[in-house]
């Protein structure tokens, strides 16, 4: 997770040939956009994490999984079957996920049964010998809403982390761990005047740290997104979704 | 990511401060996920265009400032673009100001630019963005300003709000920018939140000034038709008089700007229409309110006419701590100090009033021309004859306007800024109880002060209780006809209500006055019941003088206190009358004569004592009712200072009183004080033994019933 697209702080963002429009031209095929993509996917390897742990495996079951779903997906098995066609990162890895699943259920069911076909639905958990084996859960497997919540955690995770890295570049981590309550907005509970005595700077300069604070991480959060989107008018949209399948939990 | 618990536990159940949702456990640092997002959606949207035409581009303008590295535009505003640009040689940042384009081509407006701009070249001062050059390149006419690296008002309000203490620092500071630039001759015009920078340091920087005027004088027309107005920044931030003729602007204009700044600071909205003060919409000192209602005032005479007066006020604000408990107006402040004390010492007045009314009428009903009278019996006496509900209506009649008006004044004066338009009110609310009260206070006060208010006391009074009044009715009509204009452009017509309560007082007090003056005049020592009572029945004989002391009657359980004047000569017999249940007469027994004799030789002042009295009271009748009557019998009494007859000796007397109304042979009375029991004016024979010649009038003085 060391790599991280440092923006610009014009107050234009120029949209560039992102990650996910690199692998979308390339189809998976040039040098280039298998970095790309195995970029991505590191980026984006929690959310795919939780999902395969919300199904009911263990912690190593889990992280095993994930490890042995994305060496397949940037290995090029999975990528033609998911036939991402036009789309969004987000999409496509969920797509392939569930690929993914179904083959290794299919898989697993064949040396149960001797090699007999047998297809399973994905709600049945994976296990047809022992009902209601270790599915702690059941009936509440992830769903994509699921999914799509945690993806924006991720996003926003990645957003924050990006800030910080350029507060601390400038020597001002301490000032990022203050004010990063305002984040969110400005609240009637949050004192600016606390955060000023606090970093021993005017409530004027706060409010312009503030204000820098906020510019930063919604470049971020759009740069973040950038790389997963295939056009720059998607970027909103997108945008707009995460906050919509944030708001469904 | 290791122990990765179950995502829904909220292991602390913080809220987000700004949607007050329970932030859920794996919420990245702990902040609320969609307010973040929802913040990351609207801090990175940039409005860089205001639907105008589009501002040159940073490769547009390169060739034509070759000593210039331009690194990017900031921003477009409606009087140009402003880019970011490095002067190599002094390796510092400055900002490009290129004026809306085409302008250079046009030499009128060259001419003048030069002119403006060198002015403006020599402001120096450290909250004005300095102007380091200027001058005309290819077709654009240019500025080279300081750079502040910062954030401008609007988007520092975005970031956080400001606290009232903020928000004097931040209006301090533009102040001392605006009275060096307004002494320097220049205004600003254009004075708005996007015009306000704040560097990272937290220093305050005005830019763009006097440009409104350099675009402007051209373009104002035009450009708010072409382009809503937007250009010249939202006309909110305008004074009243900017609007309707900018060629008439003066530094109060300005300070109108600062104003709408001001407020906005303090409660985050414009003030629109009717807006509340801002302490309602938020615990600040109040004396806030007086200094933004003053800046924002539609007549500008009526706003600080110096930004350095601005200045001084909110210094005075920001540097005294608040009262520890908000005043009821907003006092203190030099100016309005006074008009505060006005208006709140004619609700202490008012305050004052009822309790001492309380005392006056206290005073009044114990205070008994009989002093071995019991006070119980004084106050049974006036809540039976109703007199001391009056007394109490008058005392709180005389309180109330002034306590209204006071009220009523206090809220014009707080709602009017510096202007003090409730000062009349106040001035009135505090004399008109004063004036009332003096007024009760001579007609009452007289048994408790042991006064003898006479004409010559009365006549002044009325004299300057009318003049007084009558001033207050004329101003006050004058304000009602001529109306005011409002700040936000509504005319009104204030003070009916002060209207009809003058002509109330006029109209309630002018009778009671007048009848009162003429009273003592004609008859300085007229009864108390005639005093008190303006509307006694004036169909009375005519006044006669006579004597005031009162005739005792004891009776078994009943005690009346009778004042007796003789009219004419009188000559009575009296006799006994028994009644039955229906009230007519059965038997009638003469008892014996009584003669009171009118005339120069008869001085009227005698003294009636009665020994002994018999009574009689027939049972009760056939209606339930207390029946009949009671039959009083003097067996003696004497008449002191008629000069023929040295002693008077009365046989035997009878005054027959019905306790519940009607009549009967030779009187008729109602049991209560103040009424009158007449007999006479009339000979009559009952049985052919009695007459009664002349009138007699005897007046219940006070009745009591043990």
């Amino acid at each position: 997770m060391s790599e991280r697209k440092t923006f610009s702080h014009s107050a234009v963002p120029v949209f560039h040939t992102t990650r996910w429009t690199l692998v979308m031209q390339a189809r998976g095929e040039a040098p280039e956009a298998r970095a790309a993509l195995g970029d991505l996917c590191e980026a984006y390897w929690m959310p795919v994490y939780r999902f395969l742990k919300r199904e009911g495996r263990s912690d190593d079951e889990s992280r095993e999984l994930t490890q042995e779903f994305f060496s397949r997906l940037l290995a090029g098995s999975t990528l033609e079957k998911a036939n991402p066609g036009k789309g969004r990162f987000r999409s496509y890895l969920l797509g392939a996920l569930k690929h993914f699943l179904s083959d290794r259920r299919r898989a697993e069911g064949r040396q149960k049964r001797g090699g007999d076909a047998v297809v399973e639905s994905i709600e049945s958990g994976g296990s047809i010998t022992s009902p209601g084996l270790s599915i702690p859960d059941p009936g509440a497997g992830p769903t994509d809403a699921w999914f799509d919540r945690h993806w924006a955690l991720s996003v926003m995770e990645r957003g924050l982390n990006a800030v910080r890295d350029s507060f601390r570049e400038a020597g001002k981590e301490q000032q990022f761990e203050v004010l990063k309550p305002w984040v969110v907005g400005d609240a009637e509970s949050l004192s600016q005047t606390d955060a000023a005595a606090e970093l021993g700077m005017s409530a004027g300069a706060v409010k312009v740290a503030v204000h820098r604070l906020r510019q930063k991480f919604g470049e971020a959060i759009r740069q973040e997104i950038a790389e997963t989107v295939d056009t720059e008018e998607e970027i909103s949209e997108e945008l707009r979704y995460l906050i919509e399948a944030l708001q469904a939990q | 990511m290791t122990q990765e618990e179950d995502d829904m536990t909220n292991s602390n159940h913080s809220t987000c401060p700004k949607c007050h949702a329970v932030i859920p456990g794996d919420a990245p640092e702990g902040l609320c996920p969609t307010c973040a997002l929802e913040s990351a959606a609207t801090a990175s949207t940039h409005t860089t265009g205001l639907g105008g035409t589009p501002p040159p581009t940073v490769d547009e303008i390169v060739p034509h400032f070759p000593e210039l590295e331009i690194v990017q535009i900031l921003g477009v505003g409606g009087m140009g673009a402003v880019y970011q640009a490095r002067q190599p040689q002094l390796d510092r940042f400055v900002a490009l100001k290129i004026l809306s384009h085409d302008l250079a081509s046009d030499p009128a407006f060259v001419e003048r630019f030069n002119r403006e701009a060198k002015l403006l070249a020599r402001l120096s001062h450290p909250n004005i963005v300095g102007v380091h050059d200027f001058g005309t390149a290819g077709p654009y006419c240019y500025l080279v300003m300081e750079f502040i690296d910062g954030v401008n008002l609007r988007q520092a309000m975005q970031a956080g709000r400001f606290t009232p203490a903020e928000s004097l620092a931040m209006v301090e500071k533009i102040c001392s920018a605006l009275k060096y630039a307004h002494e320097e001759g220049i205004l600003h015009r254009d004075i708005k939140p996007e015009n306000v920078l704040i560097d990272s340091k937290g220093r305050v920087k005005i830019a763009d000034f006097g440009i409104a005027k350099l675009v402007g004088e051209d373009r104002l027309h035009d450009v708010t038709l072409t382009m809503r107005g937007a250009v010249l920044g939202s006309p909110h931030y305008m004074a009243p008089e900017q609007i309707e003729s900018p060629g008439d602007v003066d530094q109060r204009a300005d300070i109108y700007s600062l104003g709408v700044i001001f407020y906005e600071l303090l409660t985050g909205e414009l003030p629109i229409g009717r807006f509340a003060l801002p302490s309602e919409k938020r615990e600040m000192d109040a004396r806030i309110d007086s200094i933004v209602l003053r800046t924002l005032q539609k007549e500008r005479q009526a706003r600080y006419q110096t930004a350095d007066e601005m200045k001084t006020e909110v210094k005075t604000v920001a540097n005294s701590p608040a009262p520890p408990v908000p005043p009821v107006a907003p006092a203190t402040p030099t100016n309005n100090g006074s008009t505060a004390r006005f208006s709140l010492s004619s609700a202490v007045f008012t305050g004052i009033s009822l309790p001492l009314g309380f005392i006056v009428g206290y005073l009044f009903l114990t205070a008994d021309p009989a002093p071995a009278q019991p006070v119980v019996s004084a106050i049974i006496r006036s809540i039976g004859a109703g007199w001391g509900l009056f007394y109490l209506l008058t005392l709180l009649g005389t309180a109330l306007p002034g306590f209204l008006l006071g009220a009523r004044a206090l809220g014009e004066i707080r709602s009017s800024g510096g202007a003090k338009c409730g000062l009349g009110s106040a001035l009135f609310g505090v004399t008109t109880w004063p004036i009332l009260w003096l007024f009760v206070i001579a007609l009452f006060s007289q048994p408790a002060a042991g006064l003898s208010w006479t004409w010559e006391i009365l006549l002044p009074t009325s004299v300057l209780t009318t003049l007084v009044t009558g001033m207050m009715l004329v101003w006050s009509l004058r304000r009602w006809t001529l109306g005011i204009t409002r700040r936000d452009g509504t005319r009104s017509r204030p003070g009916l209500g002060r209207v009809i309560v003058i002509v109330l007082v006029l109209a309630v007090g002018g009778p009671i006055l007048i009848s009162q003056t003429l009273i003592g005049f004609v008859s300085p020592r007229k009864p108390l019941s005639e005093r008190l009572n303006p509307f006694a029945d004036k169909s009375r004989d005519a006044i006669t003088r006579y004597n005031e002391d009162d005739i005792a009657w004891r009776l078994g359980e009943a005690e009346l206190a009778l004042r007796l004047r003789v009219l004419s000569d009188i000559r009575a017999e009296f006799f006994l009358v028994l009644k039955d249940g229906l009230g007519k007469p059965i038997k009638y027994s003469k008892i014996g004569v009584w003669e009171a004799r009118k005339g120069p030789q008869s001085r009227e002042d005698f003294i009636v004592k009665i020994g002994s009295l018999g009574s009689k009271i027939e049972g009760p009748d056939s209606e339930g009712g207390f029946a009949g009557h009671l039959n009083l019998t003097g067996e003696s009494g004497e008449i002191h200072g008629v000069p023929d007859i040295e002693k008077w000796h009365l046989e035997a007397f009878e005054v027959e009183i019905n306790l519940y109304g009607g009549s009967s042979s030779y009187s008729d009375g109602v049991f209560n004080p103040g009424a009158s029991i007449r007999v006479g004016e009339r000979n009559e024979t009952i049985d052919g033994t009695s007459t009664l010649t002349g009138t007699l009038e005897l007046e219940v003085r006070s009745a009591q019933i043990r």
